[in-house]
């Protein structure tokens, strides 16, 4: 592998970087030059050069596998080009670490959490840049304590610097991965899905963050699937497209439409300004891609329940059956649900609407029997039950799509095909009476499954922690529809998924709405809700505080009732 | 006449899942009884950490001796050191330390006295068994001998067998592997196992420290089952314990050369008498002379000579009897 | 490999996502680690660029099955008239029956992605058990075997109890167990070797010679070499097994009764140990203090070993299997060159830390090469 790196043999890299990166004269500029790398067969990054500058908040969008992360590993020092360089302020560097990186003032801040749970904030933000030290050899806590709170301040996070970082929010854990990179005298931050499962508030708050960090010279690379943010935030957008960069703008020459247009590539425009609905099916790996309305993507014969963009708008009457009940649920993981009730019928999909940390997950867990309520009752299909586990839960006939899919969703370890039958393996057995799976049937059970979901893999043998996030989250639907339920819950559908696989999945949701089964939704993204939902509740602080019907369920209602405004159109429920 | 004041014994045991530990302690205790002596013991589990363990509680509790079956003073140094200092007399029982010395160690001693079985001379009578058996097979004989090196008396054991095989020209050592402590019967029975294969006209097996013979056996069996020497090799070790007599009674082992180490036990407390009664040192001799009898007369026990029930040997000379009546003699006894 | 991966810039023009699978996809499919047992459709890559993926794949699959046969040859070559005798390759068979049973009950508890600490003292127990019945009480050979069974059963299932329903840790639980069980080995036995009265029929376990004068002993680890297999990699339990040791969470979130597949890997376990120490204790006509110890190392390094074979990184019977010949029969070939218990221990140790480290590398290279731009941004 030719490394031209390697032909400077200019290494700016220390041990020790905290104390180094003081004494060296502040980075102006991080350059990508010519980054190329491929993975076995696949081309990951072909000839990318980007700049990045301190003080410049760069949006880097893409579709799922256009080299985002890729590019991302490099400059962190995650992982090295086969081809290209990283300049800082114009000279080649070597960066063979995340230390390496961090000590050139490039620090990542990952999409997955990345604490240590049981140390403090303090000890999370210093972890490996050295803490101070009393004779050489103690931790000093109050100079640490009092440093750290000097960076939390500036990340604008309002905790103890000696609480436990396990004991903090998702978005709190973020700013304190953020902390990290400044402690570490990051130039450039890179942020990479740092909205993920945050609410407009929190957004609103990581995005002061970084302004005011750009302010003080720090350069952000922000990257997100949400064009929004996008718009709103950056300055500049960096757009990448099978893995090159195919297009750089200031933002203000954008809008929505084209953004989105660039992203996909303009073939794909026209389809693309419904966004969300009748999607084609589109991969979302590099590898393969099928054309819009190809077999894979034909939806089965099964009637979609709304032909597109629209809201799901049906006359209220027509809906079935109540299918579950729930009323004044308290309980849940730290006693997080408070007094919860809703409603859901056959052929219903119920939006779920709530602030991270309202409790909308604790209570559709216990609706799975995860953890047991210590208060109100579980009414499905007109009979009180209880769930005492996940398994009395699919007994019963409710099926959870997990919001954490790599890991609660699926088994990474597991084949496409072992994952797809894992619930209702014992429906393939070739004599009732004996646990023994037949395997061609149960094979060919998966790879009926796999064409219908459109799951991009050469076959059920495929390992499904090679799968893209979108195609992972088909397995993990794929695996309920093969065992069969009447309540569906999905919770966070869309995270982390590309805009195709998006709209794929809101369809499959809209067919089993429209098969009879009863749904439930978990959003982040209101947009979504009240782009797909028949009904939303909206949960606040533990509690759900409203509901809302047909032309009530929109956006600005949604978040009015989470923030708790007199809206006059919000009704309890229950 | 004089008395013997009531003394209590500190006992640090080797294992006391060893039977021969057993034998020895027992034997020990036995004496003390006669002399109206308490035994305060501990085991120290061949662990040399549950040994030094063992020995703080000894001295904690004042013993007016500490007595010890079969631990090299490398082991418990430390301990020793401490019991010397607090002015407690500490004696040894056993196995052979030293190679060809009289007294327990040539070198720095730490213990007071040290009273063991010959075996040098055990390994010489048990060769010379082998000898006489191999005189009427023709040809080259091959040897495996199983050696133990850790122990001191495995050393001296071998030596005494070299000094008779070295004036064979036809018996030959082919392979001496050495027996792993940590992986006594399984280990032996694989390593027994190889060079059996390797050497097929193995005529004797050689066991040096008993503790692995039913591996040796185990492989032995495999290989040659239902057949008997000259066919299969000799299995020849030390010490007819109940285990190995019911091994040479079903034809597994060839011989085990045998002496009554409890013997050791008796002199101990004998020693430990004059000790306390007279004033007198204890003797610097490892088998003193006691009106030239011979205590550790060798005994090899084949399956003609094997004692029924699988017992331990009689005593040639009767220990029990003989210090019995001689502090019957000697002391007002209580 | 260029041509394959061509494809990847193409646009939305394939004809259909499944019909048109890319070379590269085949050689990702086929190489990617599948499941908890062997992938039956593992495809071979057809690319150039695939041929280092290949010889992977094959060295995955069948890296410690050649591991043995080149051992094998070797040493039957340097020592053609001792090591390549009937006699001595039925010596390391019956040598490896116990130590496999006792891999065989521990891999199940892996598979499950728990820790058990205590199947070495286990053994020695249930061989104690057994004999100390027939030796002691004077009891038949069958209450002997049925006692020890039950021993085994009940400190399986409190194993079990502790640390799937009382959530402890198997490491501490099962060390804990593992200390107790020897103490109860030691009143068992009263502290001595045991070797009086054992039923004939007891030591025939250990010792009769059966077909082709191959020892009984080899037979019953076959058999249950066997059901083991089919059990993990055939059945719905196997199933489940592989499933909650590859993520409980996910496991439980798909409804599977989680605490009972771990209550029934330790369950299992324990039986293994006993029937191991029962053939062991036979073999040797004996039962002697602390018997198991020697047996516990062993049997993690052979499991171990096993996850280089057969199925890609994963705990499975056959490579277990396979790990304990393997270890037999490196034993029996040093010793044969005269080479010393300290050299050997050496040797297996760094046999087992380089099939971990070739097993490991090998799949991240493949990672690598099969993931291309999963969770891109």
């Amino acid at each position: 592998m030719p490394d031209s790196t390697s032909a400077s043999p200019v290494h700016r890299a220390h041990h020790g970087m905290a104390a180094h990166v003081g004494r060296r004269q502040p980075a102006e500029t991080f350059a990508a030059d010519g980054l190329s790398k491929r993975y076995g067969g696949v081309i990951a990054l072909r000839d990318v050069s980007a700049t990045f500058r301190s003080g410049q908040i760069v949006g880097l969008v893409g579709k799922n596998g256009a080299g985002k992360s890729t590019l991302i590993k490099i400059l962190g020092g995650a992982t090295h080009p086969d081809r290209g360089r990283i300049l800082v302020d114009g000279e080649p560097v070597r960066v063979r670490s995340p230390h390496d990186a961090l000590a050139l003032g490039i620090a990542v801040v990952h999409q997955e959490l990345a604490l240590v749970p049981g140390l403090s904030v303090a000890e999370n933000v210093w972890l490996g840049l050295g803490y101070p030290r009393v004779a050489a050899l103690l931790v000093a806590r109050s100079s640490l304590r009092e440093r750290t709170a000097e960076i939390l301040d500036r990340v604008g996070l309002r905790v103890r610097a000696d609480a436990a970082a396990g004991s903090l929010g998702i978005a709190a854990q973020r700013l304190v991965m953020i902390a990290r990179g400044l402690a570490a005298h990051a130039r450039l931050l890179i942020l990479d899905e740092p909205s993920a499962s945050f609410t407009d508030e929190e957004i609103g708050m990581l995005h002061q963050v970084v302004r005011s960090l750009a302010a003080d010279g720090v350069g952000t690379v922000y990257v997100s699937h949400r064009v929004t943010e996008i718009l709103a935030l950056t300055e500049r957008v960096v757009v990448m497209r099978d893995g090159a960069v195919v297009d750089e703008r200031a933002t203000s020459s954008l809008d929505r439409q084209a953004l989105v247009g660039m992203i996909s590539g303009g073939a794909e425009e026209e389809l693309l300004a419904e966004v969300g609905m009748a999607g084609p099916v589109v991969p979302d790996r590099s590898g393969v891609v099928a054309a819009p309305g190809s077999g894979a993507a034909a939806p089965s014969g099964k009637p979609s329940a709304n032909g597109s963009g629209a809201r799901p708008g049906w006359p209220h009457s027509d809906r079935g059956q109540e299918a579950l009940r729930v009323e004044h649920l308290a309980g849940g993981r730290d006693n997080r649900v408070v007094d919860a009730s809703l409603v859901v019928h056959e052929g219903e999909i119920l939006g779920i609407a709530g602030l991270v940390g309202s409790g909308r997950t604790e209570l559709v867990r216990m609706l799975f029997g995860c953890e047991q309520p210590w208060k109100g009752s579980i009414v499905l299909r007109g009979r009180k039950v209880h769930i005492g586990s996940p398994r009395a839960a699919v007994h019963r006939g409710i099926a959870l799509v997990p919001e954490d899919r790599r890991n609660e969703g699926a088994l990474l370890s597991f084949s496409v095909g072992y994952n797809l039958t894992l619930p209702s393996l014992s429906s393939f057995r070739r004599w009732p009476w004996l646990a023994w799976p037949a395997r061609g049937r149960e094979r060919r059970a998966a790879e009926a499954m796999m064409a219908e979901l459109g799951v991009v893999a050469s076959g059920p043998e495929t390992a499904v922690d090679t799968l893209s996030g979108g195609n992972q989250q088909k397995v993990v639907v794929g695996k309920w529809l093969l065992r069969d339920a009447d309540v569906f819950i999905f919770d966070e559908p869309s995270i982390g998924i590309d805009v195709h696989a998006k709209a794929e999945m809101f369809r499959r949701i809209a067919m089993l709405a429209a098969s009879g089964k009863a749904v439930i939704v978990i959003s982040s993204e209101f947009e979504e809700l009240e782009e797909h939902c028949h009904r939303v509740v909206v949960m606040r602080e533990g509690r759900s505080v409203g509901e809302l019907a047909d032309e009530e369920v929109s956006e600005s209602n949604m978040l009015a009732l989470c923030y708790g405004d007199d809206d006059p159109r919000h009704r309890r429920v229950g | 006449m004089v008395s013997v004041p009531p003394e209590t014994i500190g006992y640090l045991r080797y294992v006391a899942a060893d039977y021969s530990d057993g034998l020895m302690y027992n034997s020990f205790v036995q004496a003390a009884k006669v002399l109206g002596w308490k035994v305060v013991s501990c085991d120290g589990q061949g662990t040399p950490s549950v040994m030094a363990a063992c020995m703080s509680t000894l001295i904690s509790d004042h013993p007016n001796a500490i007595v010890n079956d079969g631990i090299p003073q490398s082991l418990i140094a430390a301990g020793l050191q401490q019991a010397k200092a607090a002015g407690i007399p500490l004696v040894y029982t056993s196995g052979t330390l030293a190679p060809g010395s009289t007294s327990i160690y040539s070198g720095t001693n730490l213990y007071d006295a040290g009273f063991t079985t010959p075996d040098q001379q055990m390994g010489v009578d048990l060769a010379n068994y082998v000898v006489k058996q191999l005189a009427s097979v023709p040809g080259t004989k091959d040897v495996i001998d199983q050696t133990f090196p850790v122990a001191e008396w495995g050393v001296v054991r071998n030596i005494g067998m070299e000094s008779v095989l070295s004036g064979q020209p036809d018996i030959k050592i082919v392979a001496s592997p050495q027996a792993n402590s940590a992986n006594l019967v399984q280990g032996t029975t694989t390593t027994i196992s190889a060079l059996l294969s390797q050497y097929p006209k193995t005529k004797v097996v050689w066991i040096t420290f008993d503790g692995t013979v039913s591996g040796a056996a185990q492989a032995i069996q495999a290989k040659y089952a239902g057949q008997t020497f000259p066919n299969a090799p000799l299995l020849v070790t030390f010490y007819a314990d109940p285990q190995t007599d019911q091994l040479i009674s079903q034809g597994v082992v060839s011989a085990a050369v045998n002496v009554q180490l409890q013997a050791c036990s008796w002199i101990a407390v004998d020693q430990l008498a004059q000790y306390f009664a007279r004033k007198t040192p204890m003797s610097p001799d490892v088998r003193p002379n006691y009106s030239g009898l011979n205590f550790f007369q060798t005994q090899v026990i084949t399956k003609a000579n094997v004692p029924a029930g699988n017992a331990f040997p009689a005593p040639p000379v009767n220990y029990v009897t003989y210090f019995t009546a001689k502090w019957h003699d000697e002391f007002k006894l209580p | 490999m260029v041509d394959g991966s061509s494809s990847v810039a193409t646009g939305p023009s394939g004809p259909e996502a499944h019909g048109g699978r890319s070379d590269a996809e085949a050689v990702l499919a086929g190489a990617g680690r599948s499941t908890g047992s062997p992938s039956p459709g593992g495809r071979p890559p057809a690319t150039r660029q695939g041929a280092r993926l290949r010889l992977y794949h094959i060295m995955a699959h069948y890296g410690l099955l050649i591991a043995l046969i080149v051992a094998v040859a070797g040493f039957s070559l340097a020592r053609p008239s001792s090591f390549w005798t009937v006699g001595n390759l039925q010596d390391i068979l019956t040598q490896s029956a116990a130590p496999a049973i006792l891999a065989i009950g521990l891999t199940v508890v892996l598979v499950v992605g728990d820790f058990d600490l205590s199947i070495g003292s286990m053994l020695g127990l249930g061989g104690s058990a057994a004999v100390a019945m027939m030796s002691l009480h004077g009891t038949d050979w069958e209450v002997a075997l049925i006692v020890a069974l039950v021993v085994g059963l009940i400190a399986g299932v409190v194993n079990g109890l502790l640390i799937a329903y009382f959530k402890m840790s198997s490491f501490i639980v099962t060390l804990a167990m593992g200390t107790i069980l020897l103490g109860v080995n030691f009143l068992v036995a009263g502290n001595q070797t045991l070797f009086s009265n054992i039923a004939p029929v007891y030591l025939d376990f250990g010792r009769l010679r059966t077909v082709g004068n191959i020892n009984l002993q080899v037979f019953i680890a076959l058999g249950v070499a066997i059901v083991a297999w089919v059990f993990l990699e055939r059945t719905e339990t196997g199933r489940y097994m592989y499933a909650v040791g590859g993520n409980s969470n996910a496991a439980r979130l798909s409804g599977l009764a989680v605490q009972r597949y771990r209550l029934a890997g330790f369950v299992l376990a324990a039986i293994a140990a006993v029937v191991a120490g029962v053939l062991v204790t036979a073999q040797g006509g004996a039962a002697i203090p602390n018997l198991g110890a020697p047996y516990l190392l062993p049997a993690y390094a052979a499991a171990f070993l096993g996850t280089a074979g057969f199925s890609e990184g994963a705990f499975n019977v056959a490579g277990t299997v396979v790990g304990v010949i393997f270890l037999s029969v490196i034993a029996a070939g040093l010793t044969m060159f005269g080479i010393s218990t300290g050299w050997i221990d050496i040797v297996q140790g760094a046999i087992l830390i380089s099939a971990i480290l070739v097993s490991d590398v090998g799949r991240r290279m493949v990672a690598a090469a099969v993931r291309p731009t999963a969770g891109a941004g």
